[in-house]
């Protein structure tokens, strides 16, 4: 009897000894989860919006669980103090300029606080807050909506009208779409000039190629202009000719000068010849009496012809010069 | 005449339940009969518990799949099935196999000692029969209850999981993972708290419907029978409050 009864207590002992292992098993568990037994610290950050987002929710970085939400509470107006409780080993990975911001585990899933680590040297320490990304309010969404779908309404309206109106022919557009105004030939004619012009050009272009060519490689005398070298010493002593003769000229125009002020001063022959009027008169007169004088002379010499002295002469050299223009005429 | 026999009904249950409560709080305590019981109550329940709650677990899950997997889902199935058992399904399944095992037990076994006289005998020797009897009796449930709750969580978690290993071929880990990551410490101390007044529910009524049977061969019966019922009626009425009123501490 007493056996039986010690018995009994020793498996009354092992159930409840089992019984109670598991249930404190179970809540290191679910404690584990919610770093109630890790070596945590606190972060703050403060949204404007946080879309649900409650007690218990989970902090991300870089997709990892790294802590679980402890407090969400409205500080001030348009102000959500959100209280983080991150594991003790991640302060490494976030930086002083760390963001967060507020996402979604999935499609229907939980809110989540999604921290961007940051680039600051610092790392972050126990009570920090960091910046924060708030979500874009759902409404404003809805109003930024709206807003497009209006104006997309007018865009439509007007390109409508603008449709119609190319359509319909008008304006420059119109006529070119529509193939029938004077603009849309006239464009065509300036296409066609447009073609010939470029097949000018191209020949011309070709052309100049050649020249350049030719200029580069040929035998003229550009290309010893461009190339040559001796040429430059060839120019440079026709130049000093060229220096040479201009300074000749000027010799020669200062004693020309001299020669002329001298015609002009009439005290020599030519002088008086050209500037002294009443020589030229005197001259002129002389002139008029030589006219008459050699007028008078002919007259002379017709009657000496007729002088029986020498009329015989006068009539043989008649005869010699018929025959020889009848000979010539043979 | 039917309200005022409904009245006093009341008031014997009532008196009858202050009785066992300030006798469990205070001195003379009967421990070894208390142990004994909490040995019946606890270590010959276990067995059908663990089971029950297996194959509850079991099904639970299988059940539970085509309508996840119709969205696409199924990775949330460790989350739903333990939320569910922890919550609810451990909780009321102990609950409910402990009034038909526990409740008809204690009230026929107090029934046929009522009905006997043994219990009258008792008391004229001087032996207190209501802390020996019913204290013991009302303790060992109210203990025992939540530690057959852990029992029968694990064991329907473990049904749960291997199902979902069959099918989906989802490791420990990850499941266990899932399970922990879902349920709460308001998950678990409610579930134990909610079974530790399941437990006085069984332990109380069987031992009122025992300790008033009537007499003559079928007071036994009629004792048995209301232990289980009233009891079983008790627990979904405790799990409703019960719910109400760990809302409150739900975020």
């Amino acid at each position: 009897m007493k056996t039986a009864e010690v018995k009994q207590d020793i498996k009354l002992g092992i159930f409840v000894v089992s019984g109670v292992l598991l249930f404190v098993l179970a809540a290191f568990f679910i404690g584990s989860e919610n770093n109630l037994f890790s070596r945590t610290f606190t972060v703050m950050a403060v949204f404007k919006n946080v879309e649900g987002l409650k007690r218990g929710d989970n902090v991300w970085l870089s997709g990892v669980k790294i802590g679980t939400v402890r407090d969400v509470t409205i500080a001030a107006e348009g102000k959500v103090l959100v209280t983080m409780l991150l594991k003790e080993k991640q302060n490494e990975f976030i930086r002083r300029d760390a963001t967060a911001s507020v996402g979604s585990d999935g499609l229907v899933g939980n809110k989540i606080v999604v921290i961007r680590p940051g680039v600051a040297p610092q790392n972050i320490a126990d009570n920090d807050t960091i910046n924060s990304l708030s979500p874009t309010d759902t409404q404003d969404l809805i109003n930024i909506a709206k807003d497009v779908g209006e104006n997309t309404r007018s865009l439509t309206f007007n390109l409508k009208e603008v449709a119609r109106r190319v359509s319909d022919g008008q304006g420059i557009v119109g006529d070119l779409i529509t193939d029938k105004g004077s603009f849309s030939h006239d464009l065509r004619e300036t296409a066609t000039n447009l073609r010939q012009v470029g097949a000018n050009m191209s020949k011309a272009s070709a052309q100049l190629n050649d020249l350049v060519y030719e200029m580069k490689n040929g035998q003229g005398v550009i290309h010893k202009l461009v190339s040559d070298t001796t040429m430059a010493a060839v120019f440079d002593d026709a130049l000093a000719n060229v220096q040479k003769v201009s300074a000749n000229s000027a010799k020669i125009a200062s004693e020309l000068e001299e020669v002329v002020s001298k015609v002009n001063n009439n005290d020599n022959a030519l002088g008086k010849l050209l500037a002294d009027t009443t020589f030229a008169n005197r001259m002129e007169k002389t002139m008029v009496n030589a006219q008459s004088a050699s007028a008078k002379l002919d007259e002379n010499m017709e009657a000496m012809q007729h002088n029986f002295l020498l009329r015989g002469y006068f009539r043989k050299k008649e005869k010699r010069e018929r025959k020889a223009a009848e000979a010539g005429d043979k | 005449m039917k309200i005022r026999n409904f009245l006093i009904r009341i008031a014997d249950i009532y008196r009858f339940v202050a009785r066992a409560v300030r006798e469990t709080i205070l001195p003379p305590y009967e421990w070894k009969e208390t142990l004994h019981q909490c040995f019946v109550v606890g270590n010959r329940s276990l067995f059908l518990i663990a089971f029950t709650s297996f194959l509850a677990g079991v099904v639970f899950t299988r059940q539970s799949r085509p309508s996840l997997a119709s969205f696409g889902a199924e990775s949330w199935l460790p989350s739903l099935v333990s939320q569910a058992v922890i919550r609810s399904l451990g909780p009321l399944i102990t609950g409910l196999i402990c009034a038909g095992k526990l409740g008809s037990n204690i009230g026929a076994e107090l029934g046929s000692m009522r009905v006997s006289e043994q219990i009258d005998a008792m008391e004229v020797s001087g032996t207190r029969p209501f802390s020996y009897l019913v204290v013991s009796r009302v303790t060992a449930t109210t203990l025992m209850l939540p530690l057959l709750v852990v029992f029968a969580d694990a064991m329907a978690l473990l049904g749960s999981y291997l199902t979902v290993n069959t099918i989906n071929s989802t490791g420990f880990m990850l499941y266990f993972n899932d399970v922990s990551v879902s349920v709460t410490y308001v998950d678990i101390f409610s579930s134990i708290i909610k079974a530790g007044f399941f437990g006085f529910a069984i332990g109380i009524v069987g031992c009122y419907a025992g300790y008033h049977a009537e007499r003559g061969t079928t007071g036994v019966g009629r004792a048995a029978n209301t232990a289980v019922v009233a009891s079983m009626i008790l627990i979904f009425i405790v799990d409703l409050l019960s719910l109400q009123f760990i809302n409150l501490f739900r975020r």
